[in-house]
């Protein structure tokens, strides 16, 4: 390594390629493309991240469908107790009950579908991760309503006017309307939770349809990502009960953020290697600049390998240069971008308003290292084909 | 020490083949003085790249001491260049960033010697070359013959058994061409190398033991 670097300096790689224009333009180019590309995969990363958080602060890690409606909690519990003796690394840390009815908010700007899901308000901060606002003594959900943020910012009342529509006729629909106190909103940060749901307790939900009825178990895990193994454990345990782990209850959205990914993947590709085609722009330069210290460093007895070696060293050096900084061009575009937020989200389109961004020290750490290994093997290509007998003898006279 | 047999190389170039050398053979004995000489394009540099193992024929052998010379690995090849040969430029190639000193110390260097051991060896060669006192001036700042001489003493700094000339002189006045010439002729005997001499300057073959006349790749003579 020490000789490689020596041989550098002598070959005066670095001096002559900073003199010329050219290369100093490829370097630029390579530095642009490598922090398109952190911003890309910075990106991504932060919407895989800011919907799983966002899915799993409303959704529980699992949901256990309930059979009969009613009296199988029991049976629910033994069955967890079973699993966590099982179990080492997915252990269940919390269950709760909770059911779901359709629901109606009359408002002066018209009529708003909404779901509005009962659940037991003890185990809302253990269950669910949810962002909070709850109005001054109105704590107790049993006889009032959190709305999504969404749908609040399109009532902006402290009460609202609801129907549970469920076998009414429409005079039995005027007559049912009722006035509920709101105690505050929650956000979960994707907008079709935000803007469709309402919580309440069992007893608001029984006294709004006059009937109770539990439609399922929501399951909290220790490790989020052993869900799927733990669902089919709870249907093993639980004959006729279905449960559904978080993944697969939104599969539709994990499915397409799966496309965009794989888009994105090779997008991410095309820019890594439109960077290190600049690479290799700039090395084949770079030897034909120094082919005359090529040639008479090859005269004196330096072997073809080690002159090849030393541009794929070069290479390398380059990359984990245009590596760094590329991605501190990237780290101030996007720290810029949200401090600013300059780029508006439709949340409707995708389910959050700002763009995400996740700095993970893994992406860093595969960036640098993919980059790095593209430009030393580049590098290497280049040097392999051009540093040859056929060549050299044509520099040196 | 060196024998050549039936050497070819052809040059590719596209569609069409040139041919450099048409099967040369010939034995050098060690210490031995020669002249190359030919009109251009005659393949007397070809034949210097070859010797030197900068080049690879495309047929025949090369046996230095007993040992087939394109038989050898890239790594082997360096080192015969390093360790066994030294080249003499007609354009001197000297790296103009570098010192004189630096110049001549790079052999020893790539050879794996210590930098101290390399400088103390380099220094006695520029010496001995008369340019002790200019040793750390920058190519630049020498003339064209001392030049030459540094471009000599790096050839030889290294003790080499084998050293290939092209055109040594070509780029001087006839003043500095004998100079030049008297030196390598003079270390010739020192070192007993085997001097080989690309060369248009009749005057100077005949100050060797032997002239080799190349014609389109062939022995002429």
């Amino acid at each position: 390594m020490n000789f490689l670097m020596n041989l550098e300096k002598i070959l005066g790689i670095r001096k002559k390629g900073v003199r010329s224009i050219a290369f100093a333009v490829a370097f630029f180019a390579v530095i642009l493309s490598m922090g398109l590309a952190f911003i890309c995969l910075f990106v991504i990363s932060g919407f895989q991240k800011e919907y799983q958080k966002s899915i799993l602060a409303f959704n529980a890690h699992i949901v256990l469908f309930s059979e009969q409606g009613r009296g199988e909690e029991k049976k629910v519990r033994e069955a967890i107790e079973h699993i966590n003796l099982q179990t080492q690394n997915a252990m269940i840390t919390d269950v709760s009950p909770f059911a779901v009815s359709e629901a109606v908010i009359l408002d002066s700007s018209g009529l708003k579908a909404c779901i509005l899901k009962a659940i037991d308000p003890q185990k809302l901060k253990n269950v669910y991760a949810l962002e909070l606002n709850i109005l001054d003594g109105r704590e107790d959900l049993s006889h009032s309503l959190l709305l999504g943020s969404e749908l609040a910012y399109q009532i902006s009342k402290n009460e609202i006017k609801m129907i549970i529509p469920q076998g009414a006729s429409l005079t039995d629909l005027k007559r049912s309307i009722q006035t509920i106190p709101l105690a505050g909103i929650f956000k979960s940060g994707i907008y079709e939770f935000d803007s469709r749901f309402a919580l309440t307790s069992f007893e608001m939900l029984k006294k709004l349809t006059g009937v109770f009825k539990i439609t399922g178990y929501e399951i909290a895990l220790q490790d989020p990502l052993g869900a799927p193994r733990v669902a089919k454990l709870l249907e093993e345990n639980l004959p006729g009960m279905r449960a559904i782990s978080w993944d697969e209850l939104n599969s539709s959205l994990f499915k397409a953020m799966q496309m965009e990914k794989s888009v994105f993947f090779i997008v991410v590709t095309l820019i890594f290697f439109v960077a290190a085609f600049n690479l290799l722009g700039a090395t084949a330069m770079s030897v034909y600049l120094c082919r005359y210290e090529i040639s008479l460093l090859y005269s004196l007895g330096v072997s073809k390998l080690k002159l090849q070696r030393s541009f794929g060293l070069t290479g390398f050096l380059f990359g984990i240069t245009s590596c760094l900084m590329g991605w501190l061009i990237a780290f101030l575009m996007l720290k810029l971008e949200d401090y600013y937020g300059w780029i508006k989200l439709d949340p409707k389109i995708y389910f959050i308003s700002t763009l995400p961004m996740d700095f993970g020290p893994k992406l860093f750490g595969v960036g640098l290292i993919f980059g790095s290994l593209i430009c030393f093997l580049f590098a290497l290509g280049v040097a392999k084909n051009l540093i040859q007998e056929k060549y050299i003898i044509n520099y040196i006279k | 020490m060196i024998e050549l047999i039936n050497i070819k190389k052809i040059y590719k170039d596209n569609e069409r083949e040139c041919e450099a050398l048409k099967g040369l053979s010939f034995k050098l004995d060690r210490g031995e003085k020669i002249a190359v000489v030919g009109p251009s394009g005659a393949g007397k540099s070809t034949l210097l790249h070859l010797m030197g193992g900068l080049d690879r024929p495309s047929a025949g052998q090369m046996f230095f001491e007993g040992k087939n010379l394109f038989s050898l690995s890239d790594k082997e090849l360096s080192k015969y260049r390093n360790k066994t040969v030294g080249f003499i430029f007609q354009f001197h190639n000297l790296l103009s960033e570098f010192s004189a000193l630096d110049n001549v110390s790079l052999p020893l260097l790539i050879g794996g010697e210590s930098k101290r051991e390399s400088v103390k060896k380099a220094q006695g060669m520029l010496e001995r070359v008369g340019l002790g006192s200019l040793a750390h001036s920058k190519p630049n700042t020498l003339s064209g013959g001392e030049q030459q001489r540094v471009a000599i003493a790096r050839a030889l700094v290294g003790r080499p058994s084998l050293v290939l000339a092209d055109e040594p002189t070509g780029n001087l006045d006839t003043a500095n061409s004998e100079k030049v010439f008297d030196l390598l002729l003079d270390l010739n005997q020192e070192i007993n190398m085997t001097l080989v001499v690309v060369t248009h300057n009749l005057s100077l073959t005949t100050r060797l033991e032997r002239i080799i006349r190349l014609s389109d790749g062939k022995l002429a003579s």
